[in-house]
């Protein structure tokens, strides 16, 4: 049986595994790491790949990409809390990033934004099916009037799908199903599918991936479509492992992936557009290198709280994170950088989390306390796993840094794990396997789980 | 098909009363209505939200639990300022404690902006032939 090459194109290093079969598991034999070369793809791609075998093209490949931006979509709506909600999960269901996100009716200045926000694609969605027809009119008019080149994907209301045509007839219009045919029945499906069919006409040309395509045959995916993809095979194949979160902690963003199977409580109203099993969320305000300087901002009052613990001077915190944000090369030597690196890493990973989580609430009734439930249930998740650059070099140190966030500011109860191990894609591989699970499903999420190195609590 | 006429319904505030709730969905639904049934502890934003994307006729509001006036007031300033100025809002149930003077009770939500209000114990044949004829609905 043939080998698996592997390959994920970052926007700043290129990583490629070589599994290798092995009865029913799989191996790693080779693996390697080359800077991306922003201007021809294929050159970084060709590298790794002769570096991981002068075979390679004898071997069955996948790959992902997120260079070059990634994937990035602009999401209109209607109803924040409704359609525009869904526009924007669909889109980060199907790996982009969100360049935009508008509501009700778009203003010259909106549109003006959008195409300036420079969108791969623009996904147009509101009005159930039958209903509100007023919103998308007037959108897809304004948009077919501006000077957006990019694809514009319409997953709204299907009673005017004629007319929703007819507005953009001088652009590339797709129509996919409506993310929200009626209010209780989110379906984002139909939207993933489309964007992932425009990235392969249109965007892979323009990031540089066709040139890998025509010599390998095989069509990439967005690296977090992979990854999300990759998460929701471990239910059937790992039935042990649970209910499991994944923090991708990266240098711009803090990506959270997690798979949720909550017990229904008797007694309990659950709120809210109904969740999918395996959900992904980006804050694009969290990072380690780019997004460090709005990082230290957004997590103020955690970190302030942290350094102060281990004795450091907080009031240099800000600077600290302008210098991480202008100079992402750069190399942390000093102790006390590191310690404040850390305490940006456990800061990130736990606002990420405190985000990606629903909330619960008790209110009072004329019949007693009733509790609501809203948005996403992690408290049975048991494993937590750290991945990304920082955290496969660095494993966080288990600390008690969600118990920060378990109460929001409203007072509710955040949704939190509250008993599980922390978990390092230690080798980074997570990435690769997720391509490796395109050929050998069951055997890459194997290897994903034998592959987490627990960090243990020091005593 | 001519398309059905959507309405909202729910029951507002902190009421989890859950059964007449049920009833109504059912008897507006035989009569031909869509209704897009938003349940118990709904808030005023919950039944604009869905009354937007479906783009509704009417919101029905129920309110059980004999504190509703303070639930239900601000409705029709909340959906003018939404955009929704001429929508129906109907409000019944048990709307203050107690067998009140029900034409009291009626001026009070009224001033509140329902264009209709309802007892407890009205015939809902009654109040679907007044949702028809509000609507402009043919027989």
């Amino acid at each position: 049986m043939s080998d698996i090459v592997c390959i994920d194109i970052g926007s700043t290093y290129t990583k490629g595994a070589l599994f290798r079969r092995a009865a029913d598991r799989l191996e790693l034999a080779a693996y390697s790491s080359q800077p991306t070369t922003v201007e021809r793809l294929a050159d970084g791609f060709a590298a790794v790949a002769e570096d991981l075998s002068p075979s390679w093209r004898d071997a069955d490949l996948a790959y992902s990409s997120s260079a070059k931006g990634g994937l990035a979509v602009a999401a209109i709506g209607v109803v924040p809390a409704l359609t525009m909600r869904m526009a924007k999960e669909a889109a980060l269901s199907a790996g982009a990033k969100i360049s935009r996100v508008d509501s009700y009716k778009l203003t010259t200045a909106d549109i003006d934004a959008i195409v300036a926000s420079d969108p791969d694609i623009v996904l147009l969605t509101g009005g159930i099916d039958g209903g509100d027809e007023a919103h998308v009119l007037h959108n897809a008019q304004r948009l077919g009037a501006s000077s957006l080149r990019a694809p514009v994907i319409y997953a709204g209301n299907r009673c005017v799908v004629d007319e929703i045509r007819k507005l953009l007839s001088g652009h590339d219009c797709r129509i996919a199903g409506n993310v929200l045919p009626e209010i209780d029945a989110p379906d984002p499906e139909s939207a993933r599918e489309a964007i992932r069919d425009v990235f392969l006409e249109v965007i892979a040309a323009g990031k540089g991936l066709d040139e890998i395509i025509k010599e390998t045959g095989a069509e990439p995916r967005p690296t977090p479509l992979a990854m999300l993809e990759f998460a929701q095979l471990f239910r059937k194949n790992a039935s042990d492992f649970g209910d499991f979160c994944l923090v991708d902690l990266g240098g711009a963003t803090t990506d959270v992936y997690s798979d949720c199977d909550p017990e229904p409580e008797s007694g309990v109203l659950v709120k809210g557009l109904a969740e999918p099993p395996v959900k992904r969320t980006v804050e694009g305000d969290l990072g380690m290198r780019v997004g460090a300087a709005a990082a230290v901002e957004a997590t103020k009052d955690y970190m302030i709280m942290r350094l102060t613990e281990e004795g450091i001077d907080a009031e240099g915190i800000p600077a600290f994170g302008e210098m991480l944000t202008g100079d992402p090369a750069i190399v942390l030597e000093d102790e006390t950088d590191l310690r404040c690196e850390e305490i940006l890493a456990e800061a990130c990973v736990a606002t990420a989390l405190a985000r990606h989580a629903g909330t619960r609430e008790q209110v009072y009734t004329a019949d007693g306390q009733r509790a609501i439930i809203r948005g996403r249930d992690l408290r049975k998740v048991r494993s937590l796993i750290g991945s990304g650059g920082y955290l496969a070099r660095n494993p966080l140190r288990p600390s008690n840094s969600l118990d920060s966030f378990r109460i929001s500011d409203d007072g509710k109860e955040r949704l939190l794990p509250t008993d599980f191990e922390f978990l390092c894609d230690a080798q980074y591989t997570w990435p690769l396997l997720a391509s490796a699970a395109v050929f050998q499903p069951e055997a890459a999420v194997a290897a994903a789980v034998a592959g987490l190195q627990s960090v243990l609590v020091e005593a | 098909m001519p398309k059905k006429p959507i309405i909202v319904l729910g029951v507002i505030g902190a009421d989890c009363h859950a059964v007449g709730n049920k009833i109504l969905e059912g008897v507006f639904s035989e009569a031909g209505f869509k209704v897009i049934n938003l349940g118990v502890m709904v808030s005023q934003d919950e039944f604009i939200d869905a009354a937007i994307e479906a783009d509704a006729k009417a919101i029905l509001v129920s309110s059980l639990y004999g504190h509703g006036e303070i639930d239900c007031d601000g409705l029709r300033e909340r959906c003018v300022e939404r955009g929704l100025t001429d929508i129906v809002l109907y409000v019944g149930g048990n709307l203050v404690i107690g067998k009140n003077n029900y034409e009291a009770t009626e001026e009070k939500f009224k001033a509140m902006g329902y264009d209709r209000v309802f007892r407890p114990d009205i015939e809902l044949d009654d109040a679907v032939a007044l949702l028809r004829k509000d609507l402009g609905l043919k027989k």
